[in-house]
């Protein structure tokens, strides 16, 4: 209608908008109407509420012969949706049902302080780095700048706010500050194997450290699962770090160089804890053989996801005719009724018995992709 | 050659030659003909041994899978030594066979190779016949190996030498010429002049 009325409508019949120079043009603010209009006094529409029950009054019926529960629950009607409230980016939408609609201009007065009220909170673009475009026309509180992230997130009017945001920023900024240690401490780490800065390998995922368990000789992961994997030496040797030759039990992979005995600690632990979520492959659902049976990482469960118990290894001896058997295998749990109830003292059994399954091989780790 | 194994000897030769050991002529290290996976070694025979004074060569092959195997390494200046084979050259080191460790450098293995020239294993040998000298007669083990540093590897003449010598002149007097076997022969036999003519003849 503004752009026809001046003569430079480009839309023509399809414009959206009347096209009706005899119309009456509606001057009443909309946002007044709804309680909201940043310009106050200085806005050009009107800021009267007569209008409001001739533009706003309950819709008539469509037909006398339909009956009006029916046209309730038949859903809004097509000039419901004309009416629906204008979206304003920035400020919040709020839809009107049929009753706030037809409702009288009291009940409008209400719900605009109720509205005020809302916009008490932080504008979300304002906090972001890109910032409110709105300024301060901006429905919504734009905040102080809080110095330790340069947001506008510190509202004026909420001391408890402001208070957890900068314990929040600070806690942060020390996050921050430990990455950006750990980077450096990382960036310069060569490889033992292949003399090159872990970090700068290419591509990407050859750039992490193989953390070894008992010691803290740098490696980077692809080199040392590999060396691990050498079959050509004995498992003690390929088990040992390629430096010190102190023997590790598994590699963790790990994008940053972790050294501090806690860090490594918290590290290993995540790691075995997201591959104990994994099934195993060679388990396989309990189908399939896994070589590190109950020192496997990796998940062993039935179908059903259930936890399922180590298999009996067949041990294997020499008879005295020179000939290998299988030997037979007693399982301590067969002798055992109450398992649960033992359960401490069955622990430390079998911690007991670990401690002379020196060559049971508790790396699990070269099985992972 | 692989990728990592060309990057890493390339490092490594960056690293060889700004080492202390170079720098002091222990060790020295050149490719064969610009190729990587042939180099050319060479040692100083350590101080308080036969070998003191001595130039050793060695002939090192870099394997494809490098590092995670061990280079080839023997010895092309011949040497007297229990675990060096005498008529080959190869080496029995440990850590040039099953217990190689994948950071190890050609550094690390020359040094070692030095360090094997000082304190020799007789109970792990290479070559019998120096092995059981070593043990039984100790004393012209190391005049003998001393004798085979003068004569292969450069380094200084004593005393001892000018008996050698006489018995290797007596050895050609006999009508054997090759050398290289008058002085095997001789050594093998502790000098024996009797027991390396018959060691010599056929």
């Amino acid at each position: 209608m503004r752009f026809y009325k001046n003569g430079c409508c480009g839309k023509g019949a399809n414009c959206f908008f009347s096209h009706d120079l005899s119309s009456k043009e509606d001057t009443v603010c909309k946002y007044y109407l709804r309680g909201s209009c940043s310009y106050g006094s200085e806005c050009r529409f009107d800021h009267v509420k007569q209008h409001k029950t001739k533009i706003l009054g309950p819709p008539p019926l469509p037909s006398s012969s339909e009956p009006p529960e029916k046209s309730m629950i038949s859903g809004p009607k097509p000039y419901d949706w004309a009416q629906a409230a204008e979206f304003v980016p920035g400020a919040k939408y709020h839809g009107k049902n049929y009753a706030q609609i037809t409702a009288v201009d009291d009940s409008a007065a209400i719900v605009s302080e109720s509205h005020k009220e809302k916009f008490n909170e932080l504008c979300p673009w304002a906090m972001s780095s890109d910032g409110c475009r709105l300024g301060d026309e901006c429905q919504y509180v734009h905040g102080n700048v809080c110095e330790m992230c340069g947001y506008a997130c510190l509202h004026p009017d909420d001391e408890n706010q402001r208070l957890r945001h900068e314990k929040d920023c600070i806690e942060e900024h020390e996050k921050a500050m430990e990455a950006s240690f750990a980077i450096a401490r990382s960036k310069d780490k060569v490889c033992g194997v292949c003399m090159e800065k872990v970090l700068d390998k290419k591509p990407a995922s050859d750039a992490r450290f193989g953390i070894l368990s008992h010691c803290n000789h740098v490696f980077c992961l692809s080199c040392i699962r590999r060396w691990r994997g050498q079959d050509k030496f004995e498992k003690r040797v390929v088990r040992a770090c390629p430096e010190c030759r102190v023997c590790s039990n598994f590699v963790t992979p790990s994008i940053i160089w972790v050294e501090d005995e806690d860090e490594k600690k918290k590290l290993m632990e995540n790691y075995k804890n997201a591959l104990s979520e994994k099934p195993c492959r060679y388990w396989n659902h309990g189908k399939g053989d896994c070589p590190f049976n109950e020192h496997c990482f990796y998940k062993h469960t039935d179908e059903q996801g259930n936890p399922m118990p180590p298999k009996p290894k067949p041990k294997r001896r020499v008879r005295e005719d020179g000939e290998t058997e299988n030997e037979v295998h007693f399982l301590l749990w067969n002798f055992l009724e109450t398992r649960n109830d033992n359960s401490e003292v069955l622990e430390d059994l079998l911690l007991y018995a670990g401690m002379f399954q020196d060559d049971v091989d508790t790396e699990s780790d070269d099985f992972s992709d | 050659m692989s990728n990592i194994a060309l990057t890493r000897i390339q490092r490594e030769f960056k690293e060889v030659i700004k080492s202390d050991e170079v720098k002091n002529c222990q060790i020295k290290l050149e490719p064969f003909e610009d190729n990587f996976t042939h180099l050319k070694g060479e040692i100083i025979g350590p101080p308080d041994t036969p070998y003191q004074g001595g130039k050793y060569t060695l002939d090192i092959v870099i394997p494809e899978t490098y590092p995670f195997n061990p280079p080839k390494v023997k010895f092309l200046t011949k040497i007297w030594h229990p675990n060096i084979s005498s008529q080959t050259g190869a080496i029995c080191l440990d850590i040039l066979k099953d217990q190689w460790a994948a950071a190890m450098t050609l550094r690390t293995v020359l040094l070692s190779l030095q360090a094997l020239m000082s304190a020799a294993e007789p109970d792990d040998p290479q070559d019998a016949v120096v092995a059981t000298q070593f043990k039984q007669h100790p004393e012209i083990f190391r005049s003998t190996a001393s004798f085979w540093a003068y004569v292969y590897a450069e380094a200084p003449r004593n005393e001892k030498m000018k008996e050698y010598e006489e018995k290797l002149k007596q050895l050609q007097e006999m009508g054997f010429h090759e050398k290289n076997s008058r002085i095997t022969a001789l050594s093998s036999k502790n000098w024996d002049l009797q027991a390396a003519m018959e060691f010599l003849l056929p």
